[in-house]
């Protein structure tokens, strides 16, 4: 066995007996608070780069679109059941309907024929078509997806018209 | 185990670590509390227990003792010649017979240490580094070549030199 090597295994405390200088440990708290604040520093210079680039993406985006409409546009039946869009659609063919009355016949029949092949036959033609087996929640969520489409197309048309 | 309390568990023998390679206390502290620093800023390390954590700790203190030592310009003996690995073998064998000056009879533990202790000081810095982490930290000789970026056969060579010098200077203080 190597001797120099097991006395001072065997006597490790005589070898590291020296005191440490004072104050050690308050020093490294704060080196490690200086470090930590320095990172976090760094957090926040990211953070305002990330916000600064989504207020730029979204305000780009709403440059490009319709700013006032997207800004004002309130779904009229969002928290309602499905047939509130059916009901919405027929109020819009009724104000088509007069707003095309003093256009020339062969563009008004157009626009009448868009339009009636957007409206759905009755408020219950899409569940009549959904499979037997699927729930109740589901069937109002496609419900309401299919008549949420018909209307928007419904809109673009009553804004042809306007 | 929460910062403060590894930094207060491991504190110790990692100052000791840095403090036997550089000598300065100042440097040894500031090397200490680099390895601390590493280890809480440096990301997440998970380990599976807190020896392992500490093995980390040494390594990481012992690479920055040594890139202190060498910014601090003193440069490691690294032109050594190599030795035959059978001198290497003597000197680290189980027939032993080196020191015997100093460990015959009982004597004085204490006394012994700070001998030891004073002339591993006075070592020129790449012994004392070596030497350091052989006997000190248990490192082995491939261990210490990865450490300290030398080649394993030079690491043998300087810790035989390093060793040889000890003795020699320890033997002439003890027999007087």
């Amino acid at each position: 066995m190597d001797k120099l090597k097991s006395f001072i295994q065997e006597n490790r405390e005589l070898f590291d007996s020296d005191p440490l200088p004072e104050g050690h440990e308050l020093r490294f708290m704060q080196k490690l608070e200086s470090r930590r604040s320095r990172k976090h520093n760094y957090l926040i210079y990211i953070s305002v780069a990330a916000l600064l680039l989504l207020v730029v993406t979204i305000g780009v985006r709403f440059l490009k679109e319709d700013p006032v409409s997207s800004l004002f546009y309130v779904d009229p039946c969002g928290s309602e059941s499905y047939t509130c869009y059916y009901d919405q659609m027929q109020k819009l063919s009724e104000q088509i309907e007069y707003n095309t009355r003093e256009l020339p016949d062969y563009q008004r029949q157009e626009i009448l024929m868009n339009m009636e092949s957007i409206m759905p036959g009755s408020p219950d033609e899409f569940s009549e078509m959904l499979p037997k087996d699927i729930s109740s929640s589901e069937a109002v969520r496609l419900n309401k997806e299919y008549y949420q489409q018909l209307y928007e197309g419904m809109k673009q048309l009553a804004s042809l018209t306007n | 185990m929460d910062q403060t309390a590894l930094y207060r568990e491991y504190h110790k023998p990692i100052y000791h670590t840095c403090l036997r390679i550089l000598r300065s206390p100042e440097d040894a502290e500031e090397c200490m509390q680099d390895a601390f620093l590493k280890l809480f800023t440096g990301g997440k390390m998970r380990f599976i227990n807190n020896k392992a954590c500490y093995a980390w700790l040494r390594k990481v203190a012992a690479r920055g003792a040594i890139d202190r030592l060498r910014s601090l310009d003193f440069q490691m003996n690294v032109h050594a010649g190599s030795l035959d690995s059978s001198e290497v073998r003597k000197v680290t064998n189980e027939n032993d017979t080196s020191f015997s000056t100093l460990f015959e009879g009982e004597g004085d533990h204490q006394k012994q240490a700070r001998l030891i202790k004073e002339q591993m000081n006075v070592l020129p810095s790449g012994y004392r580094t070596i030497l350091s982490l052989y006997l000190f930290e248990g490192y082995d000789f491939d261990e210490i070549a990865q450490i300290t970026r030398l080649q394993p056969s030079t690491v043998r060579s300087q810790y035989s030199r390093g060793r040889k010098k000890l003795q020699e200077e320890i033997e002439k203080l003890w027999t007087n």
